[in-house]
């Protein structure tokens, strides 16, 4: 669906995109993290054909954008959505016709259809300035649904809400673009929201792609010491919610309990990532408060910075991070039998597609 | 886009044009005449040039300005017919083969309007001439046009036969039209050279009254002056023709005649044309 | 103070006893603003729009020479129009000088650099991404620009309501370029001259009123097209 190669824009005298190798299939979340200035929004730019390359070629729909021709019909069969919610002082109605209307066929039922799916027909005639933030985005995201686009170009567009509101519209936006197998290309610095919106992920700093493969190896395993800068290591395992208490989750992971802390329920799928530093090591087991305790292997000990990386199997990949002093004190040695404990509020749960 | 704009208000532009010059109905209709400040604020030239549209099918465009303006219309041929009031400026225009016909036919008079206290006791002068140097020698305020208009020139002639120079200090140029300058002279109480209907029509509104009047040297006459459309073949000849005549005519004889006695009670225009053209 | 109220009563009277003249000075001075200040603003306001948004060599002179263009003074547009206009002139062939579509070029000429300048300051005002935002939903040039000056409409109107201001209240061109011609080109300021200069105090400031008034109605209908705004629940 797009394909780009070779591609090279030089933005200012600091700044340049050099893209060797894309490739984005049909039908497909697509996302792009990256700190500030990674060069994301500009590789948007260029597939939206707002930005034109000096050199390499980026196929769209089957066809070379880069020369910049017929730029209308190509836009009018993909739809944009910005990190802020630009509506006219008009109707919430009115902002989700916009897009028909000035394709010239004003249907009004396709409008009422987004409404209700992206649930704000309750706003269908409020004033879309007076409306909060979150319903904004709504609105946003309706009127770049109503033209039935078959490519979805997103710039951070939930940069600007809260935790709880984002997770769940993130969660009706997945469910609306698979079932239209829409091609969306997604555009974060939320690893969180990346986890629950890619198909596949690339990495990008300083205007070149560092590493393209699915989100949880990227986040896991980074392929480089500049993809890890910014991506950070983490353990991240995929399990299900079996019970609930309170609200103490059980994770059943492989063959593994892990106890953890959430608002999510029995029966939904998750992603559990602890971060390296939230869990101790000890030569034997311990009581602890800690309600995750398990046996493990220490399979590398690597430094890191100004520490050391466990990477640890107890059944899952667990990483840990140590200080020199604790491996000396310890005696900690590869292939060595270790206790890894970390307490039920340090895994942080990310809902995510069943299967 | 950019480019499309521009072109788009070129075309627009050069159609609008095309389109206008189709229409030159107007061509003959059109007389210009140039005239003076003093024949329009009266309202003369109002009725006459009304009653001769009426009769024929001709349109009049009075350009009312200062007499060195209309003489200098005249000159570059803007003007088809000339109607001003400086005698040694038509004759070198005629002498200079810019105007034909040139016609004096009326006339008004000028009078030396001042303080009622009269500073300069200009009220017992002899002459128009005496007036004005009685007012140098005290260096008593003066408010003049200073505009090059028919006033103005009349002003400067009559402090040349005065033999003496208004004091610096003591002289204001104004610029402006006769109400303004009378306004001015009003309210620093110093004296001005003011054709009479003008003060006729302010004489409710100011404190100056009429000091000096009736010398010939005051008289202002008029003149028509035709345009020579030998030089100029833009000129419309036939109308400026037109135009001439109706104003030499015994029609315009009694118009002007009986001018201002309606309003200010006593005629303001004397006609000098004796005979018929 | 005399002459102001005179001025008052007179005025009123002119007014209502409807007098023939006042009012062909009155359908004139009408004429000739709105269809300086509609041609003014079909130019301006799409020019400053463009100007605005599109990126080209020189911009900044460009937009330098327009804000000047704001402050030109009338009386000079005028002098050159009448030279232009004149039989010597290059247009000289268009016999636009001194009727009332000479006027209209003139004042055409003063109020556009003004409509421009507010349209362009009123364009650019508003954040760049909105309208990239408007053309990523499919629009053309033409239909962004379109939307984008219905958003702004409060600036733009003040841009069309400050070049009718302009228009309607000039006297130094308009006198220079249609000659102030009794039932040809006479307009409410140039005739205010004429009774000042006749001593008609009186008729000036009744003439003054008038056009004031007529100045306050067309405001009025612009400022409730610039103030109409979306009710929340409509």
């Amino acid at each position: 669906m797009v394909k780009i190669s070779n591609l090279n824009l030089e933005y200012s005298k600091r700044f340049s995109l050099s893209v060797d190798n894309l490739v984005i299939e049909e039908g497909k979340i697509f996302t792009i993290i990256g700190p500030n200035g990674a060069g994301k929004t500009t590789l948007l730019n260029v597939i939206a054909m707002f930005d034109r390359p000096q050199g390499g070629r980026v196929e769209v729909f089957g066809r070379d954008v880069s020369d910049g021709k017929n730029s209308l019909s190509f836009r009018r069969q993909m739809s944009f959505v910005f990190s802020q919610p630009y509506l006219l002082n008009k109707t919430v109605y009115e902002n989700v016709l916009l897009p028909l209307r000035l394709r010239g066929f004003a249907d009004g039922k396709r409008a009422e259809e987004m409404l209700d799916l992206f649930k704000i027909t309750h706003l269908r005639n409020d004033n879309a300035a007076l409306l909060s933030q979150g319903e904004r985005h709504r609105v946003t995201l309706a009127r770049a649904f109503v033209s039935n686009p078959k490519l979805l170009l997103l710039d951070e567009p939930f940069s600007s809400l809260d935790r709880r509101y984002k997770e769940s519209l993130i969660g009706d936006l997945r469910g609306i673009i698979r079932s239209n197998r829409i091609t969306a290309i997604f555009v974060t610095q939320d690893h969180a929201e990346a986890l629950s919106l890619a198909d596949s992920m690339a990495v990008m700093k300083d205007g070149k792609i560092l590493q393209q493969g699915r989100p949880q190896d990227i986040f896991t395993k980074p392929a480089s010491k500049e993809a890890a800068d910014f991506v950070g290591v983490e353990t991240i395992v995929e399990g299900v919610i079996t019970k609930k208490e309170e609200n103490l989750c059980f994770i059943k992971a492989a063959d593994n309990i892990l106890e953890a802390v959430s608002i999510y329920n029995a029966g939904d799928d998750v992603f559990a990532c602890i971060r390296p530093e939230d869990v101790v090591i000890s030569r034997h087991s311990e009581t602890t408060s800690a309600r995750n305790h398990f046996k493990a292997r220490i399979v590398k000990i690597e430094p890191w910075g100004l520490e050391y990386k466990l990477n640890l199997n107890c059944g899952f990949d667990l990483t840990a991070s140590v200080t020199k002093q604790s491996i000396e004190g310890l005696g900690l040695k590869t292939g060595q039998d270790i206790f890894a404990s970390f307490k039920a509020t340090a895994i942080h749960l990310i809902k995510r597609e069943g299967g | 886009m950019f480019r499309k704009l521009i072109l788009g208000l070129g075309i627009v532009t050069l159609s609008a044009v095309v389109f206008i010059t189709g229409i030159k109905a107007e061509e003959n209709k059109t007389v210009i005449l140039a005239t003076t400040t003093s024949v329009q604020d009266t309202g003369l030239l109002d009725v006459l040039v009304g009653k001769f549209q009426k009769e024929t099918k001709y349109i009049v465009k009075p350009i009312a300005v200062g007499t060195g303006q209309a003489i200098q219309l005249g000159r570059q041929g803007e003007a088809d017919i000339l109607w001003v009031h400086s005698p040694a400026d038509e004759e070198q225009f005629v002498a200079e083969g810019y105007g034909t016909n040139r016609t004096t036919f009326m006339h008004n008079d000028f009078v030396i309007l001042g303080p009622k206290n009269d500073p300069a006791k200009v009220m017992g002068a002899k002459s128009a001439a005496e007036a004005f140097k009685k007012i140098a020698g005290i260096k008593a305020l003066f408010v003049s046009r200073g505009d090059n208009s028919g006033t103005h020139k009349k002003e400067k002639l009559m402090w040349k036969e005065a033999g003496v120079s208004p004091d610096k200090e003591a002289y204001i140029e104004v610029g402006q039209g006769m109400a303004q300058t009378i306004a001015v002279a009003n309210e620093k109480r110093g004296y001005v050279l003011a054709d009479r209907s003008s003060y006729l029509s302010l004489k409710k509104s100011i404190d100056l009254v009429i000091v000096s009047e009736g010398d010939e040297a005051l008289i202002n006459r008029y003149s028509l002056i035709l345009v020579n459309p030998a030089k100029f073949t833009k000129v419309n000849s036939e109308g400026a023709r037109a135009l001439f005549d109706f104003l030499l005519s015994e029609d315009s004889e009694r118009i002007v005649g009986n001018f201002g006695k309606e309003k200010f009670g006593q005629q303001l225009f004397f006609w000098d044309l004796k005979g018929d053209l | 103070m005399y002459f102001i109220l005179e001025g008052f009563r007179k005025g009123a009277v002119l007014i209502f006893g409807l007098n023939s003249e006042v009012l062909a000075i009155l359908k004139l001075s009408l004429f000739v603003s709105i269809a300086a200040t509609f041609v003014a603003v079909c130019i301006g306001v799409p020019l400053g729009s463009v100007i605005a948004i599109k990126k080209f060599p020189l911009k900044k002179i460009i937009i330098a020479l327009i804000n000047t263009g704001m402050g030109l003074p009338p009386v000079v547009v005028g002098l050159f129009v009448v030279l232009f206009l004149s039989r010597n002139g290059p247009f000289g062939f268009l016999q636009w000088l001194y009727t009332p579509k000479g006027m209209v070029l003139a004042q055409v000429i003063i109020a556009t650099p003004l409509i421009t300048g507010l349209s362009l300051a009123a364009v650019q005002s508003v954040e760049p991404k909105f309208y990239r935002q408007i053309l990523a939903l499919g629009a053309t040039t033409r239909q962004s620009i379109c939307v984008l000056l219905k958003e702004i409409r409060l600036s733009v109107l003040a841009a069309v309501i400050a070049g009718f201001g302009s228009i309607i209240s000039e006297v130094g061109a308009v006198m220079m370029v249609g000659g102030n011609i009794k039932g040809q080109t006479r307009v409410l300021t140039t005739a205010t001259v004429l009774e000042t200069n006749m001593g008609n105090f009186d008729v000036a400031i009744a003439l003054g009123l008038v056009l004031l008034t007529m100045s306050f109605i067309v405001n009025l209908a612009l400022t409730f097209i610039q103030q109409h705004k979306v009710r929340p629940n409509g």
